[in-house]
C-alpha cells in the first residue's frame, strides 16, 4: 500500500510539472519543450519498444511522437493529461507502423537479448534455446489484437494501473480487465509449448 | 461453468494484482474449488512471467539523437509551413489575376458582339457633286415637281413632259384638234388663235373699260419727251 501511494505521488508530481512546462511553453519558452521531452523520452521509447520489439523502429517512433507533441502543444488544456496523451499517440503510431510492416519480421540480435536478460550464456545450446524462446515471445505479443496488446503492454511494461490504462485507451476499467484477461489467455495459448523449456533455460542460466 | 467464465475474465488482472479485495477473494475461493481454473491461473502467470518486463533503456547518445532529430524536424516543418503559405498566397494572387483578366477579355468580347453599336469617328469626307454624264440612250430626265398635274396652270402643263406610262394615259403630243381643244378659251387665244401664251400681255377691251386709260409705251415716251 505504501509503495502504491508513493507511485501515485510521483505521478501527481509529474503531472504538475507537465502542466507547468506546458504553460511555460505556451508563454513562448521553447526550452520548456526540451525539458518535457527529456522527462518523457524514456517512457515513450520503452512503450514503442514493447510494441515494436525493435530498437531503431522504437527510436523513430519516439521521434515521431515528440514531433506530433510539438504541433499539438498549443491545443493542450491545463487539465489534459500529457502522459496519457503521449501513451495513446505512441501506441497508435506503433500499431500503425506494425500494420505497415506486416510480413517483415524483426529478429533481435543476441546482444540485445542478453542486454535485456541481463545475463550472459556461454553454452551455445542454451543460447539457441533462448533465442528461439524470445522470438516466440515477441511473436506471441505481436500477434495479439491491437486493443489487447495495448492493455497488456501498458500493464506489463509500463506498470500502469487499470484506471490509467482505461484513461489512456479511452474505455472503462471493466473493458481493460477483459482485454487484459483475453491477452493473458492468448499469450498462454501461444507460449504453451515453451513454458517447460523456458523454465529449464532459466534454471540453466541461474546455475 | 458460468462461474468459471466469470473468473476467467478476471485472471489477467488477478495475475497483476489489480483486482479489488472482493474480486480477489472470489477468484481465490473459486480456484480452491475448481482445479481447472487454478491450473489456468498458474499457466497464465507462468506465461506472463516468461515475458521480460524491462524494456531497454535509452543511451545518452540516443537521447541526444531523439532531441536533435525532433528539433530539426520541427524547424523544418515551420519553414515548410512558411514556404507553403507563401506559395499559397502567390498561387491565390496569380489565379485571381488570371480570373480578372479573363473576365475583362470576356466582357470586351461580349460588348463587341452583343453590346450597343459603337460610334466611330471616321475621317470627314467631302463629297463633291460630280455632274452626271448624259447617257446616250436615255434622254435627260426633267425635274419632277411636287405640284400635281391637275393644279398646274396651262403654261406649266405645257412644259410638263407627257409620257404614256403616266397615270391618265395621256399621249405624248396632242395630235388631233378635238383632243387638244381646251374647255376654256383664254383671251389671247381668241385674238391670235395660238395655244401658246403671248410673251407680252396686251390689254383687252374689257380691261380698258374697268381701268383708267393707260397710254401705250410709245405714246408715253413721246409725251415725256415733249414735256
Amino acid at each position: 500500500m505504501k509503495k502504491q501511494t508513493s507511485v501515485e505521488e510521483k505521478r501527481n508530481l509529474q503531472t504538475a510539472e507537465d502542466e507547468l512546462l506546458i504553460s511555460r511553453f505556451k508563454a513562448g519558452e521553447d526550452e520548456a519543450f526540451d525539458r518535457l521531452m527529456a522527462l518523457h523520452m524514456d517512457q515513450v521509447f520503452g512503450l514503442a519498444w514493447s510494441v515494436l520489439h525493435d530498437r531503431e523502429a522504437a527510436l523513430d517512433a519516439a521521434q515521431e511522437v515528440f514531433i506530433k507533441l510539438y504541433s499539438a502543444m498549443p491545443k493542450f488544456g491545463d487539465a489534459s493529461n500529457l502522459s496519457a496523451w503521449l501513451y495513446r499517440v505512441c501506441l497508435n503510431h506503433c500499431i500503425d507502423v506494425k500494420r505497415r510492416k506486416r510480413g517483415v519480421e524483426y529478429e533481435m540480435t543476441d546482444e540485445e537479448w542478453s542486454q535485456l536478460q541481463g545475463a550472459q550464456t556461454d553454452d551455445p545450446s542454451t543460447a539457441a534455446q533462448s533465442a528461439e524462446l524470445r522470438n516466440a515471445i515477441y511473436k506471441a505479443v505481436d500477434s495479439l489484437p491491437p486493443r489487447q496488446q495495448m492493455a497488456f503492454v501498458l500493464r506489463h511494461y509500463q506498470y500502469m494501473s487499470l484506471k490509467e490504462i482505461a484513461e489512456t485507451m479511452g474505455c472503462s476499467v471493466g473493458a481493460v480487465k477483459a482485454h487484459l484477461a483475453r491477452a493473458t489467455a492468448n499469450l498462454k495459448a501461444r507460449l504453451a509449448g515453451y513454458i517447460g523449456a523456458a523454465e529449464e533455460v532459466l534454471q540453466n542460466e541461474s546455475l | 461453468m458460468k462461474a468459471c467464465k466469470k473468473i476467467n475474465a478476471l485472471i489477467g488482472a488477478y495475475i497483476y494484482g489489480d483486482l479489488t479485495l472482493e474480486e480477489m477473494k472470489r477468484v481465490r475461493l473459486h480456484a480452491a474449488e475448481c482445479k481447472k481454473c487454478a491450473g489456468e491461473i498458474a499457466a497464465q502467470s507462468r506465461a506472463v512471467s516468461l515475458i521480460p518486463n524491462e524494456p531497454p533503456k535509452l543511451t545518452d547518445e540516443e537521447r541526444m539523437q531523439i532531441a536533435w532529430t525532433v528539433k530539426g524536424a520541427v524547424k523544418a516543418k515551420q519553414q515548410a509551413g512558411f514556404r507553403l503559405s507563401f506559395v499559397r498566397v502567390m498561387t491565390g494572387t496569380l489565379v485571381t489575376a488570371v480570373l480578372i483578366g479573363a473576365a475583362f477579355v470576356g466582357g470586351i468580347t461580349y460588348q463587341k458582339h452583343y453590346g450597343p453599336a459603337k460610334i466611330k469617328l471616321v475621317k470627314q469626307v467631302i463629297v463633291k457633286e460630280v455632274p452626271a454624264k448624259p447617257s446616250e440612250n436615255r434622254p435627260e430626265q426633267p425635274l419632277v415637281t411636287s405640284v400635281p398635274y391637275s393644279m398646274m396652270d396651262p403654261f406649266q402643263r405645257s412644259q410638263q413632259p407627257i409620257y404614256r406610262w403616266m397615270p391618265g394615259g395621256r399621249t405624248a403630243q396632242p395630235e388631233s384638234d378635238t383632243e387638244s381643244s381646251p374647255a376654256i378659251t383664254w383671251p389671247w387665244e381668241q385674238e391670235s388663235g395660238s395655244t401658246a401664251p403671248p410673251l407680252i400681255l396686251t390689254p383687252t377691251p374689257s380691261d380698258t373699260n374697268t381701268k383708267p386709260e393707260q397710254p401705250t409705251p410709245s405714246t408715253n415716251g413721246n409725251s415725256g419727251q415733249t414735256q
